[in-house]
C-alpha cells in the first residue's frame, strides 16, 4: 500500500505509550507499510525509534520527552480529548485499533481520553490492552483495573491480554523473549483483524463482532484477561491443516486457559483469490473440529491477491460475561445508571476544562546527527536536543 | 612506534581518532626522554559520533588518510602507533587494593609486593562487556594510613595502593583499535584521551597542586581532575562541538556544514555591547539561499550550550566534592577551546580561574603546539614516551586491554 492510500485508510492502528509502540514495530515487520499507523508517546527517544507512519510527542513540558517510566501520575490532569494537533491525524478514521499497556504509564493515563476523542468524532474504537505481570505489585494492578474500567466505559470493545500468561508457558524461563512473543502475536492478531475489517472480501468481520465477543461497558468481563490469540501462516499443499495445527499449538494458547475461560471464538482468515465461500466454510468446520472445546465461532475472511498459495489464520478466543447475554431489564437498569454516571461526568467536565498538552514532533527538524550514537541524557534532559529549545530561549533571529 | 632507531633516538607515533578530525603526530624521543615534534597529519573524520565509531568503513578510511598524510609530511614509515580513545562508554572509578609484606623481606616493601598490588588492581571485577583501559596509580598508604609517595624499601606490615580505573565497553574499544590495526599497523598502546590531554598541557606543579583539564572535543567533552601528581577523577560527557554546530544549524536554519563554518570563523559565546545590533550575512550557496540574522542570535545559541556544558562539569565535580582539592586552575583544551569568549563565560560559572591550554615541553615544530585540538594526540606522544621508558618493567595500556579482552579477540591480527 502506498503512503497516500495509508493516509486515506479508514482503519487505523494507533499505539499509545512504549508498549504500544513495541507492538506497532512488530506489526511493521509483519506487514510493512500495509496499514495506517500512528504512535503517540511521551518518550521522544522511543518515538524516534518506532516505524509508525505518524508520530506524536505528548506532554513534553511535563516529562521533557523522557516518558513516564510507568508513573502515569506525571500526566495527571492531561487529556488528549482537546487540542488541534491530533485532528489532521485522526481525521477520516472510521475504525481505530488502539494498542496500549495499562500498567500505569502513558497508556493508562491518556488511553481513555484518546478513546473519548475518537468516539466524539464518530469512530469505532477497539482497544488491545496489555496488563502488568502479577509480580509488579498491587499498585500497578489497581492502576490497570482503573484504566480498564475507564476504557470500557468509552470503547466499543476492549480486548485484554494478560502478561501473566507468559508465566504459565514455556516462555517463563525467558520473560523478555516471552514479551517479544506476546508483542509479535498481538501485532499479527491486529494485522489479521485490520486486514479483514479493511479489505473485506468473502465474509465480513467487524467491530460489532468484536463487541459481541467481549462485551461492552458493564457487559465486559470484570476481570483482567478476556482475550487469547493464536496466529499462524502456512503455504503449499495441506496449508489449511498446517495453519490450524499451528494456531492451536500457539505459545499463547498453550497453557489451556483460553479453552477453559473463553466463551467465544473469532476467526480471521487471509487467503488467496481462488478461495470460494464453500472452501471457507470447510475451513471453519475443520477449525471447529480441531478446537479442544465447542465454542460459538464468528469468522471473517479477506482476500489477498498475493496469497495464492498461502493462508494467514488468526484465532481469537474471548470471554464475556454470560449473564448479560440475557440482556433486557438488567441492561436497561444498568444503562440508566450509566447514563446518570455520564451526566455526572459531563457536569464535572464542564466544571474542569482540560487543556490538551501535546505537540507534534516535527521530525524533519529534530536532530538526526546523533541518531546512531548513544543518547546523551542528563537527569530528565535529552542533551542531544538544542539547549536553546529545551531552555525556551527566544532567539533574536 | 619505533620506525627507525639510532643509538640515542627513537620515533614515536600517536593517533587520535577524533569525531571531526583524525590526527597523527610523529615525534623523536631522545635518550633523556625529550620529545621533538617532527610533524602532524590530519584528515576530516567520518563514521564517528561522540568519539565512537559508528561506521567502520568510513572511520577506517579517514584513519588511513591521516596516517598517510603524516607519513608524507614526516617521511616516516608508520608501522606502530599509540592510540588515544574516548567515548561516553568509558567509565572511571577509584579503587584501593590491600596487601601485606612478609617476614622474609623483613616487612619491607619490595618491587614484588608493588607488582602484586598492581595485579590485584588489574584484575578487579568488571562487568562482562567491559575492559580496563587504564589503572592509574594515585598513591600508596602504609600502616595506620600513613601516605607514602614511593614506598619501595619502607618497613610496613600493611600496604594499600590507590588506583584510578578507566574502563570501557569492550566491543567499542576493539572497534576503534581495529580501525588502525586493519591498516597493517600495530597498535602498541592505548590511552584515555582525557589523560593524554592532561599530560600535554599541565605542568608538574599544576598536577601536584590540583587542576582540572577539560578537553572540548567535537563529539564529547573529556574531564580529568589531577591532584598529587595523579588523576583522581575523570569523566566523559556526551556533548561537544558537534552539538554547538547542530544547535546553530537548527536555530538559524542553515545547513549543518555552513553552521560549522560559521562556528569556526565567527563563533562566540559573548556579545560585546557594540555588537548588539550587528547582523551576520551568510552568502547564497548551492542548495542554500543565504541567510541574514542578528549576531546576538548566534551568541544566544552558543552561550546556552556552553553554559550548560560548564554547569554539567561544575555539578559533577561538586558531587565528587573535588573543588576544594583544586588549588590552581581549570585548563581548557580541544578544538572547542577556540570559541571566542569561552574562558570568560567559564570563569563566570566555574569556581576556579580558567585558561586555554597550550601543549608544553616539545622541541621542534612549535606552531602545532599552539593548536588546542592537538593536545590529545601530543599528550598521547608523551604517554608513549613514558611507556617506552618503562617498557621493560611495566605492562602497557593496550596490553592490559589485550589481557582483559582475552579470547574474544585472540584471533585478531593486532594481538598477534
Amino acid at each position: 500500500m502506498n503512503h497516500s492510500s495509508q493516509e486515506n485508510s479508514s482503519v487505523a492502528i494507533l499505539a499509545l505509550g512504549g508498549a504500544g509502540a513495541a507492538v506497532l514495530d512488530n506489526l511493521a515487520v509483519t506487514c510493512e507499510g500495509e496499514h495506517r499507523t500512528l504512535c503517540i508517546d511521551t518518550d521522544e527517544l522511543a518515538l524516534r525509534g518506532t516505524v509508525a507512519g505518524k508520530k506524536i510527542l505528548v506532554a513534553p513540558e511535563r516529562v521533557h520527552g523522557m516518558g513516564t517510566g510507568g508513573e502515569g501520575e506525571l500526566l495527571e490532569g492531561l487529556s488528549l480529548e482537546e487540542g488541534d494537533s491530533l485532528d489532521p491525524l485522526l481525521k477520516g478514521i472510521q475504525t481505530a485499533l488502539i494498542v496500549l499497556s495499562v500498567s500505569g504509564g502513558t497508556g493508562s493515563a491518556l488511553g481513555p481520553s484518546l478513546v473519548r476523542r475518537l468516539k466524539k468524532q464518530g469512530s469505532e474504537v477497539v482497544v488491545f490492552a496489555m496488563t502488568p505481570f502479577g509480580f509488579e505489585g498491587r499498585k500497578r494492578k489497581e492502576k490497570a483495573e482503573s484504566a480498564l474500567k475507564a476504557l470500557r466505559n468509552s470503547a466499543d470493545a476492549v480486548l485484554v491480554f494478560g502478561n501473566d500468561r507468559l508465566m504459565e508457558t514455556s516462555m517463563a524461563k525467558d520473560l523478555r523473549e516471552g514479551q517479544r512473543a506476546l508483542n509479535r502475536a498481538l501485532a499479527k492478531t491486529i494485522h489479521g483483524l485490520a486486514h479483514v475489517m479493511e479489505k473485506g472480501g468473502l465474509v465480513h468481520l467487524g467491530v460489532d463482532e468484536l463487541r459481541e465477543a467481549v462485551g461492552q461497558g458493564v457487559d465486559a468481563v470484570a476481570q483482567f484477561e478476556n482475550a487469547w490469540a493464536g496466529v499462524a501462516e502456512a503455504s503449499g499443499e495441506g496449508r489449511e491443516e498446517a495453519a490450524i495445527e499451528a494456531v492451536v499449538e500457539d505459545i499463547l494458547l498453550e497453557d489451556g486457559r483460553a479453552w477453559k475461560d473463553g466463551n467465544r471464538v473469532l476467526v480471521s482468515v487471509i487467503t488467496g483469490p481462488e478461495t470460494s465461500l464453500q472452501d471457507f466454510h470447510g475451513l471453519l468446520e475443520k477449525i471447529r473440529r480441531r478446537l479442544p472445546v465447542d465454542l460459538p465461532i464468528s469468522a471473517g475472511a479477506a482476500v489477498d491477491p498475493e496469497r495464492s498459495e498461502s493462508i494467514g489464520l488468526t484465532v481469537l478466543v474471548t470471554r464475556r460475561c454470560e449473564e448479560v447475554m440475557l440482556p433486557k431489564v438488567e441492561v436497561a437498569s444498568k444503562s440508566s445508571a450509566e447514563m446518570s454516571q455520564e451526566q455526572a461526568e459531563s457536569k464535572a467536565k464542564r466544571r474542569k476544562k482540560f487543556v490538551a498538552a501535546q505537540a507534534e514532533l516535527e521530525f524533519d527538524k529534530t536532530p538526526t546527527r546523533f541518531a546512531r550514537s548513544s543518547p546523551s541524557v542528563r537527569g530528565a534532559e535529552d542533551l542531544d536536543r538544542p539547549t536553546f529549545q529545551r531552555k525556551g530561549i527566544k532567539l533574536r533571529v | 612506534m619505533i620506525m627507525r632507531r639510532t643509538p640515542t633516538e627513537e620515533i614515536l607515533i600517536a593517533t587520535d581518532l577524533g569525531t571531526q578530525t583524525m590526527k597523527v603526530a610523529v615525534a623523536e624521543m631522545s635518550e633523556d626522554g625529550a620529545l621533538t615534534l617532527l610533524g602532524v597529519g590530519e584528515s576530516a573524520s567520518a563514521g564517528m559520533r561522540k568519539a565512537e565509531v559508528t561506521d567502520f568503513g568510513y572511520a577506517q578510511t579517514a584513519a588511513r588518510v591521516a596516517l598517510a598524510e603524516a607519513e608524507r609530511r614526516t617521511q616516516a614509515e608508520i608501522t606502530e602507533v599509540y592510540l588515544s580513545l574516548s567515548g561516553t562508554h568509558l567509565n572511571s572509578r577509584n579503587e584501593t587494593v590491600r596487601g601485606v609484606t612478609v617476614a622474609e623481606d623483613d616487612h619491607r616493601v619490595t618491587e614484588g609486593s608493588l607488582e602484586e598490588l598492581h595485579k590485584l588492581a588489574a584484575n578487579l571485577p568488571l562487568s562482562r562487556d567491559h575492559a580496563i583501559l587504564h589503572e592509574l596509580l594515585r598513591g600508596y598508604s602504609l600502616d595506620r594510613g600513613v601516605g607514602s609517595g614511593q614506598p619501595l624499601g619502607v618497613h610496613t606490615e600493611q600496604i594499600e595502593a590507590h588506583y584510578h580505573l578507566v574502563t570501557g565497553k569492550r566491543t567499542l574499544l576493539q572497534t576503534a583499535v581495529q580501525c588502525v590495526a586493519d591498516q597493517k599497523i600495530r597498535v602498541k598502546g592505548c590511552t584515555f584521551s582525557a589523560y593524554a590531554s592532561g599530560l600535554a598541557v599541565l605542568s608538574e606543579d599544576a598536577k601536584k597542586r590540583g587542576s582540572v583539564v577539560i578537553d572540548l572535543g567535537a563529539g564529547v567533552t573529556d574531564v580529568t581532575v589531577w591532584r598529587d601528581d595523579a588523576v583522581v577523577h575523570s569523566a566523559v560527557h556526551g556533548v561537544g562541538g558537534d552539538h554547538l554546530t547542530q544547535d546553530l544549524s537548527i536555530g538559524l536554519e542553515v545547513p549543518y556544514a555552513r553552521a560549522e563554518r560559521l562556528k569556526k570563523e565567527m563563533g562566540s559565546v559573548v556579545l560585546e555591547p557594540m555588537e548588539k545590533d550587528e547582523k551576520i550575512t551568510l552568502a547564497r550557496e548551492v542548495s542554500f539561499d543565504g541567510r541574514v540574522f542578528f549576531k546576538e542570535a548566534m551568541v544566544q545559541i552558543l552561550q546556552a550550550r556552553m553554559a550548560e556544558i560548564w554547569q554539567i562539569i561544575k555539578d559533577d565535580l561538586e558531587e565528587q566534592n573535588l573543588w576544594s582539592a583544586i588549588e590552581t586552575e581549570v585548563v581548557v583544551t580541544g578544538g572547542g577551546a577556540r570559541l571566542r569568549g569561552l574562558s570568560r563565560l567559564a570563569s563566570e560559572i566555574l569556581p576556579r580561574p580558567v585558561r586555554i591550554g597550550r601543549t608544553r615541553d616539545f622541541l621542534g615544530e612549535q606552531s602545532d603546539l599552539e593548536r588546542p585540538e592537538f593536545s590529545t594526540v601530543l599528550g598521547t606522544l608523551r604517554y608513549a614516551a613514558d611507556c617506552e621508558r618503562r617498557e621493560s618493567s611495566q605492562l602497557k595500556g593496550w596490553r592490559k586491554i589485550q589481557k582483559s579482552l582475552g579470547r574474544v579477540v585472540s584471533g585478531m591480527r593486532f594481538l598477534a
